[in-house]
């Protein structure tokens, strides 16, 4: 909310509301800024709900959708400045990122003590108009605690006296002890409000009904157990650039200069880190500047694959104005991977490579959402049956088991193997409206026409009635029949139940 | 020299040439990979493999489906065969699939056995896009079979896919219409494909069923209504099926395949009296 406001800061009178995608045509609402909260708004209500509440007030609304890279990318830069207060800066350990914690054990006296510290802090952070609240605490879990749930103004800061971290927890709500949500839900369906009810309770008690999160939130407050801060490393820049005195058009001179920063910056990654990501940069005499960027499948330093793939985006470059200056710019990097070649592996580590490379330049010219995958999700509607990511971007992510409580049986591993009989090859994302001629008002299809066709149908399968629920957007029932046609042709064609059309879908 | 004579003289020196050209040395993957095992991938389907003299496709081939019409089935035999082949030993069982219309429906492709890991979805925006990731594709040696909808081919390009697959030892499945039958061609495989309409398929006793044969040919079609309830006896896919080119020999005659859709099994449906003059009608 926060970067949005400072990129934009006539959001700041709008009804801002954050929204992230839950499968297909279903988004909901994941942050709200203090107007969308005085209207009701609330994270996890659906968008389509959220903008029915504003109302009148509908033109102030002003959906976003989130970006949590972009916000962690923002915090790690606060965090890299707040290093002058302490060498252990730390992100909060979640998706979604929103507090740091600086460990300023043997630091304070620098600053004229932990008041000095604190105040120190909030002036430079208010400078920055920023939104935040300070705390210092023994454990990290009171500063949390104090830090998002105490009592707190915007800019002020709180400093817990040492071992009475549990005493300033004791009035707090439970959302303050970092509990898993399902956890907190069973608490508040006892009658647990606050942590002091907690402390109440015997541990042993705690953590044979409730698990060992409980207990071990509470001892991590107390100091009693554990807590590790992941200290953040700023990512280091590698990065090449050139100023040209005179302005140059040649494409062959682009070529050269963009060829000597591919070598400057593969001298700067150290050993054994390969390049997942270049952000190419060209600087055009008084227009605005072009950019590109070059991802890869599996990271690499080769400097011929990265220029060919810098190359194949530069053809499709056009300049307006002549060139001033570039910059190459290494946004993603991975340890490179090293591989033993087994004896009897199906596939070897070159080719392994070549799809390597066969995908980085695919990507390259055709774009990363042009060389898909997909994945199979749960949808009645044939085609959102499915969801497509791009190849660059998934190699690390592990390929999904199938849940060990949802067991493939011989009738489910039947249907999956005569799912080339039972779905079209080709299907349309806009189904054709067409004519049929049917002997029953609810039956199936007997002759078809659309446009100057016409065909009559010998054989028809089904129905296959595929309805979707109201809740997840438009809705839709449907009598899907396979067709046989006098000519030989095998259709897949529909009847939608409310209107009594019929459309033609795909083809076998 | 009767013509006849002249006819088996060219083809023995045909198979003369193409024996040569498998004997020479080794100057691509595919000659290595024809080298290394039977020289030839099935295309799962026996009664397919039994068309072709070799028994199967060359590595580093372009295999034509020409389509007499959209939704005869020529779709499906290719992709049933790229499975087969991506699942077969030695492979690097990955398919790409060439897809400048956007419609192609990948769910469709898991009865046959490709698992969506090892399938590539690209979509090109232009004719120009498209030739040049046939071309990727084909050179990389990193794809088993690249499939994809093609309806314009020219010759330049056409045989630079030919070397591109002859080169890395890939294989190539072009999707086209009919139309281009007469048009040249570098593909070393050329199949024709066509449904055979219900009114000419033959009868098809069902085995320890009761009751007479049912029929699906004639004028007396028993196309039953069923408002309440499914039609659950599925006749089956009849393909028609004929080699315009292959290597290694002189093309068989047309065949029909008939695949039982409740069980997925193939067989070659014995031609009858009268074959010629449908396969005569249907412009095969």
């Amino acid at each position: 909310m926060q970067r949005l406001h400072f990129a934009r800061p006539e959001l700041k009178d709008k009804i801002l509301v954050l929204h992230a995608s839950e499968g297909r045509d279903r988004l909901k609402v994941v942050g709200v800024c203090r107007h969308a909260s005085a209207a009701g708004i609330v994270p996890g209500m659906p968008v389509a709900e959220a903008s029915s509440l504003v109302g009148k007030h509908s033109t102030r609304l002003q959906l976003e959708k989130e970006d949590p890279q972009a916000d962690r990318l923002l915090l790690a830069r606060v965090a890299q400045r707040c290093q002058r207060y302490s060498p252990t800066v730390s992100l909060e350990e979640s998706d979604r990122p929103e507090c740091l914690f600086l460990d300023i054990t043997g630091c304070a006296h620098l600053f004229g003590g932990e008041e000095g510290l604190a105040q120190r802090l909030t002036v430079e952070l208010a400078r920055g108009n920023w939104n935040f609240c300070v705390a210092i605490a023994d454990t990290i879990g009171a500063a949390w605690a104090v830090a998002r749930h105490g009592q707190r103004s915007v800019h002020s800061w709180q400093i817990v006296p040492a071992g009475q971290s549990l005493a300033a927890l004791r009035g707090l709500r439970l959302a303050a002890l970092r509990l898993p949500p399902e956890v907190a839900e069973i608490l508040t369906d006892l009658g647990v409000r606050r942590i002091g009810d907690l402390e109440q309770l015997p541990r042993a008690s705690l953590v044979s009904r409730l698990g060992p999160a409980v207990a071990q939130r509470l001892s991590q407050a107390e100091g009693q157990a554990l807590e590790i801060l992941v200290p953040h490393r700023p990512i280091p820049c590698y990065r090449a650039e050139v100023s040209l005195e005179q302005p140059l058009e040649h494409s062959g001179i682009v070529e050269n200069l963009s060829q000597q920063l591919l070598e400057e910056v593969l001298k700067q990654l150290p050993a054994g880190a390969g390049i997942t990501e270049l952000l190419c940069r060209y600087l055009q005499d008084s227009a605005l500047p072009l950019e590109f960027r070059v991802g890869l499948f599996r990271p690499s330093v080769r400097k011929r694959h990265l220029w060919e793939l810098i190359r194949l985006q530069l053809e499709n470059l056009r300049f307006d104005r002549p060139m001033v200056g570039a910059s190459l710019r290494v946004t993603g990097t991975a340890p490179l991977e090293c591989a033993q070649q087994e004896l009897f592996e199906e596939r070897t580590p070159s080719s392994e490579r070549n799809f390597s490379i066969l995908l980085d330049r695919l990507s390259s010219r055709l774009g990363r959402e042009a060389v898909v995958r997909v994945r199979s999700v749960s949808d009645a509607q044939p085609e959102f049956a499915f969801q497509e990511e791009p190849w660059l971007g998934t190699q690390r992510r592990p390929v999904p088991k199938v849940s060990p409580k949802r067991k493939r049986t011989p009738e489910s591993a039947m249907e999956e193997g005569l799912s080339c009989f039972r779905r079209p090859l080709r299907l349309w994302k806009n189904p054709t409206p067409v004519r049929v001629l049917a002997l029953a008002p609810e039956g199936p299809p007997r002759e078809l026409s659309w446009g100057k066709q016409r065909e009559r149908i010998v054989y028809a399968w089904g129905p296959e009635r595929i309805e979707t629920g109201w809740w997840r957007g438009p809705a839709i029932a449907r009598d899907y029949y396979q067709a046989e046609t006098d000519r030989g042709r095998r259709l897949w064609l529909f009847r939608e139940r409310g209107s009594s059309s019929w459309y033609l879908q795909g083809v076998f | 020299m009767a013509a006849t004579e002249v006819l088996e003289e060219l083809e023995r020196k045909l198979a003369a040439l193409e024996s040569e050209r498998r004997g020479r040395a080794k100057t691509s993957r595919a000659d290595e990979a024809r080298e290394a095992h039977e020289e030839v991938y099935s295309t799962g389907l026996v009664a397919l493999d039994e068309m072709l003299p070799l028994r199967g496709i060359r590595p580093g081939s372009l295999v034509e489906w020409l389509a007499v019409q959209e939704g005869v089935g020529a779709e499906w035999l290719a992709f049933r065969a790229a499975a087969e082949i991506c699942r077969s030993l030695d492979s690097v069982g990955r398919c790409l699939v060439v897809d400048p219309r956007g419609d192609f429906y990948p769910l469709a492709v898991k009865g046959f056995g490709l698992q969506p890991r090892d399938l590539v979805i690209v979509r090109p925006k232009n004719a120009k896009e498209e030739l040049w990731a046939y071309d990727q594709a084909l050179r990389s040696g990193a794809i088993q079979v690249v499939v994809g909808w093609i309806d314009r081919l020219a010759d330049t390009p056409f045989r630079r896919l030919q070397l591109a697959a002859e080169k890395s030892g890939s294989l190539g499945f072009l999707l086209r219409p009919a139309a281009v039958r007469n048009k040249p061609s570098w593909a070393e495989v050329r199949f024709l494909v066509d449904s055979v309409p219900v009114a000419q398929r033959q009868p098809v006793l069902r085995p320890g069923s009761v009751g007479p044969p049912v029929t699906h040919g004639g004028a007396g079609l028993p196309f039953r209504l069923f408002p309440q309830e499914q039609i659950s006896v599925r006749p089956g896919r009849h393909f028609r099926i004929q080699v315009l080119r292959c290597p290694g020999g002189k093309p068989p005659a047309g065949k029909e395949i008939r695949v039982d859709e409740e069980t997925g099994a193939v067989r070659l449906v014995p031609p009858l009296a009268g074959a010629k003059a449908a396969f005569r009608q249907a412009g095969a």
